[in-house]
């Protein structure tokens, strides 16, 4: 395969995977900058990857992996951000209009569910109803089988609505 | 938070993306990437570009005579005149420059001057256009990293005049783009391209402080002169005043 065709094929997994890997490192590292930069370096590595000729099966699982990698690599290497950083810094994100206020006020919500959740629920809740991934191809970016995936997933939804309305426990 | 469900959670999740600049940006310096790390499989390829770099060094000869011989089409004045990120852009870098270094009488290390200087203008010349591209401004930052650590390469030598004049000719071209290297610095570092970073960050803290350096040395000269012509002047206005008093 010549470098043009391979370059395109590469684009196109830019094109439809960016924002869902940009989600998935933000989730895990709760830094956006630092999510923008982990999300490049997945796709440098994809790119490596599909130079050489890999005979790549399941790309979506393939850059899940890379992209958990990556994070455990950092954590490794870095100490956890706090919440108050955060917010202190600010977070740009894409919302209708100008409306950051709006946005902002509910990134705050995100990450205070996020913050209290565990590492497995942030990342099952992300890829089943943010990006629409079954239990079967949640397995194989999780690396488990398809029926812990729905057990994790079901738990991972009691905990978010007992972090949201608590009284109701 | 109140009256929220898990589904307005998770909704409020799917809000969470990359900026519409931050993505276009990415986009475009993986592109850069992807060129910069051509697919090994083309690379083997037969083609009239895909083993330019082995073979123009001992081939030179060969590529000048080519070189000659084609210098009347259009296509070399194309690439002649191409920038980062245009697709003629590798056929001037690997074609048409060891071709030109073949033919002129110029030392290695004067060629490697010449050729930080040549992309440091064409750096220059993506940013003054109405739309600069990304492409190109990160292509440009990787080939005006390349170019100054191969001149850095060859001023690793015992001193000697030619080092010194090559040295020279180097902080001059950089002191004269300090504002190109700051901005491509900052391209560079937008990217996940650590190592051009870091590469153009020290040149351009180097160039920095010996420009600000020279600068001050030259403010310093100034108020000594302006110092001197004002002693000068006094000493002139004594005399005149002396002269005055003597003919009364």
């Amino acid at each position: 395969m010549d470098q043009h065709t391979i370059k395109s094929r590469f684009l196109e997994t830019y094109d439809r995977y960016a924002d869902p890997l940009y989600r998935f490192c933000f989730m895990k590292t709760s830094n956006a900058d630092l999510a923008e930069d982990l999300t490049q370096e997945v796709f440098m590595r994809l790119w490596q990857k599909m130079r050489e000729g890999v005979n790549i099966q399941n790309e979506q699982a393939l850059l899940y992996t890379i992209a958990r990698n990556l994070v455990i690599d950092w954590y490794r290497k870095k100490k956890e951000q706090s919440l108050d950083v955060l917010l202190e810094k600010g977070i740009d994100f894409v919302g209708e209009g100008k409306k950051e206020t709006v946005a902002f006020a509910e990134v705050e919500e995100i990450l205070g569910v996020v913050e209290e959740l565990d590492e497995p629920s942030r990342e099952v809740l992300l890829l089943r109803f943010v990006e629409g991934y079954s239990p079967q191809e949640i397995a194989q970016v999780c690396g488990t089988n398809a029926n812990a995936v729905s057990v994790r997933i079901n738990r991972a939804i009691k905990k978010v609505q007992d972090i949201i309305r608590p009284h109701e426990k | 938070m109140k009256n929220n469900t898990h589904e307005k959670f998770i909704e409020s999740l799917k809000n969470v993306k990359l900026r519409e600049e931050a993505r276009i940006r990415m986009r475009a310096e993986l592109s850069s990437y992807a060129d910069y790390y051509p697919a090994a499989d083309s690379m083997q390829a037969p083609s009239p570009f895909g083993s330019v770099r082995t073979y123009v060094g001992r081939f030179s000869y060969v590529f000048a005579a080519l070189f000659l011989v084609v210098a009347s089409s259009g296509i070399v004045l194309a690439a002649h005149n191409a920038l980062p990120g245009d697709s003629l852009y590798p056929i001037k870098t690997a074609l048409l420059e060891p071709a030109e270094q073949a033919l002129k009488e110029q030392t290695t290390i004067d060629w490697s001057v010449t050729l930080v200087q040549r992309r440091l203008t064409e750096a220059d010349k993506i940013a003054s256009t109405t739309k600069p591209s990304p492409k190109g401004e990160a292509q440009a930052a990787v080939a005006v990293a390349d170019a100054a650590q191969k001149v850095e390469k060859n001023l690793d030598t015992p001193p000697s005049p030619a080092r010194t004049k090559a040295t020279n000719a180097f902080n001059e071209t950089l002191s004269k783009h300090e504002r190109t290297l700051a901005r491509l610095t900052a391209v560079a570092s937008t990217s996940a391209a650590t190592g051009t970073a870091a590469v153009l960050d020290k040149l351009f803290t180097e160039t920095h402080a010996r420009v600000k350096k020279e600068s001050s040395a030259e403010t310093s000269r100034d108020r000594s002169r302006t110092q001197e012509h004002k002693s000068i002047q006094i000493i002139n206005s004594d005399s005149d005043d002396r002269s005055g008093k003597r003919s009364e």
